[in-house]
């Protein structure tokens, strides 16, 4: 494995580990949920707020979090310290939170199915995609 | 012998400080040494580890890493340095194993991890997390990390600090097996058993400047007292008196005292390593 694939790696398992991948996850299971008790009407106006917010605010904050934490136990040091740059380490974060993204956006690809029709949940989709 | 560092009048200072925090020091680490920098708290100590493996590098003065500019390596020079830091640094989260496993795959050589775990003792903890390990048994483990990569010069930062006696033991003797297989060690502490036990050369940091290099036999010579402390017993009070070395059994006072007082201990005084840091750093040792 390369360096950099082993950052990308350790960065996603730790965003499972520290449960950042699983909250992120439940908030976008509860925003799905929520939906269900709206009509069809107020669905429409509301989703494309729903995805920027839980989508994009969540995955920054989440991340923001991360760091945070991180930065607490003082492991960047220690990732100085090894052959790998600092852009490696950016780089690993970078891919870290598309699939953060991503990851938040699948559960509302199902009522979007429902009520949009497929084109129109790919596109929204792909727009979310950096 | 090789010189691993040559550091000649640097001087850094923290962006965020009035003051200088290195002051114009000049030492070398020589190949294969142990090289050990002592100083009171504040001193500096733990900065030129910082600066010396590249982790603040707005420094003035040159550092040469046998033989080649600092500032000019690039990150291959982790390959070859192993870091031990002030405070243990791992992923609390992780298992101590995984911590391992994840940073020994950065490099291009690796050791057994087990072997080393197992001999400072915690294989069998292994698969615990590292939050809820105890501070000893977190300063072992980041001691195990310097040493994942089979650095060529290992830097610790007070490596023995909350360590049991009988751990700390194991420790000093991986760093003197360590020198002994021709790898270099800077060292920065403040106990003063180390630095007698481990160290080839001292260096004493005060106010961010160095004041003495020299080896700790020299150092015990040169601020050494040679003499004998005897202690008595007078009307039920404890009394003492201090004699010359030299020459003590020619010594009419010395002697009349051993004939007539009753005599508690007697003692020859060779300054302890503690003593001389007093004495050179002016501040007491922790
Ligand atoms: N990140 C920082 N920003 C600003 N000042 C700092 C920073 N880190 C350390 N200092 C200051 O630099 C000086 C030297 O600190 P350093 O940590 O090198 O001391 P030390 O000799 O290692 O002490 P100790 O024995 O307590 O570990 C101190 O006065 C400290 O307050
Ligand atoms: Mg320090």
């Amino acid at each position: 494995m390369s360096s950099q694939a082993r950052l990308v790696a350790g960065e996603l398992k730790r965003l499972a580990k520290y449960n950042i991948l699983p909250v992120s996850l439940a908030t976008a299971i509860i925003w799905v949920v929520l939906f269900l008790f709206l009509s069809e009407q107020e669905a429409r106006e509301i989703t494309p707020l729903l995805i920027f917010v839980d989508v994009a605010a969540m995955s920054i904050l989440l991340l923001g979090a991360s760091h945070h934490l991180e930065k607490q136990e003082g492991t960047i040091k220690t990732m100085m310290v090894m052959p790998v740059s600092t852009g490696q380490i950016l780089a690993a974060k970078t891919v870290a939170s598309m699939v953060l993204a991503v990851e938040s956006a699948v559960p509302h690809l199902l009522p979007c199915f429902s009520f949009m029709g497929l084109l129109s949940t790919m596109l929204c989709f792909c727009c979310l995609l950096p | 012998m090789g010189v691993a560092f040559k550091v000649e009048d640097l001087r850094f200072r923290y962006p965020s400080s009035k003051e200088d925090t290195i002051k114009g020091i000049t030492f070398d680490v020589l190949e294969g040494e142990v090289f050990g920098l002592l100083g009171p708290s504040g001193a500096g100590k733990s900065t030129t580890q910082k600066i010396l493996i590249k982790l603040l590098d707005d420094y003035t003065g040159s550092i040469e890493y046998f033989g080649k500019n600092l500032k000019s390596l690039d990150n291959s020079f982790y390959e070859e340095i192993g870091v031990g830091f002030e405070v243990p640094v791992h992923f609390s989260k992780l298992t101590a194993l995984e911590n391992m496993k994840f940073f020994s795959g950065f490099y291009r050589q690796t050791v057994d991890i087990q072997g080393l775990m197992e001999r400072v003792g915690l294989w069998e903890y292994r698969d615990v997390k590292v939050g809820e390990y105890s501070k000893g048994m977190k300063v072992r483990l980041n001691f195990v990390r310097a040493l994942l990569n089979k650095p060529r010069v290992l830097f610790l930062d007070e490596v023995t600090n909350g360590v049991d006696p009988k751990n700390a033991r194991i420790i000093k003797d991986m760093i003197a097996e360590f020198r002994a297989k021709g790898g270099t060690v800077f060292l920065t502490t403040h106990l003063m058993n180390d630095v007698e036990e481990l160290c080839d050369r001292i260096a004493f940091c005060v106010n961010s400047r160095l004041v003495e290099i020299s080896t700790p036999r020299d150092l015990k010579l040169q601020y050494g007292k040679r003499e004998v402390k005897v202690e008595y017993r007078k009307n039920g009070a404890i009394a003492s008196a201090v004699f010359p070395l030299d020459g003590i059994g020619f010594n009419d006072a010395f002697q009349r005292l051993l004939q007539t007082e009753e005599i508690e201990t007697i003692h020859t005084g060779e300054s302890s390593m503690e003593e001389i840091f007093i004495l050179v750093t002016g501040v007491e040792v922790k």
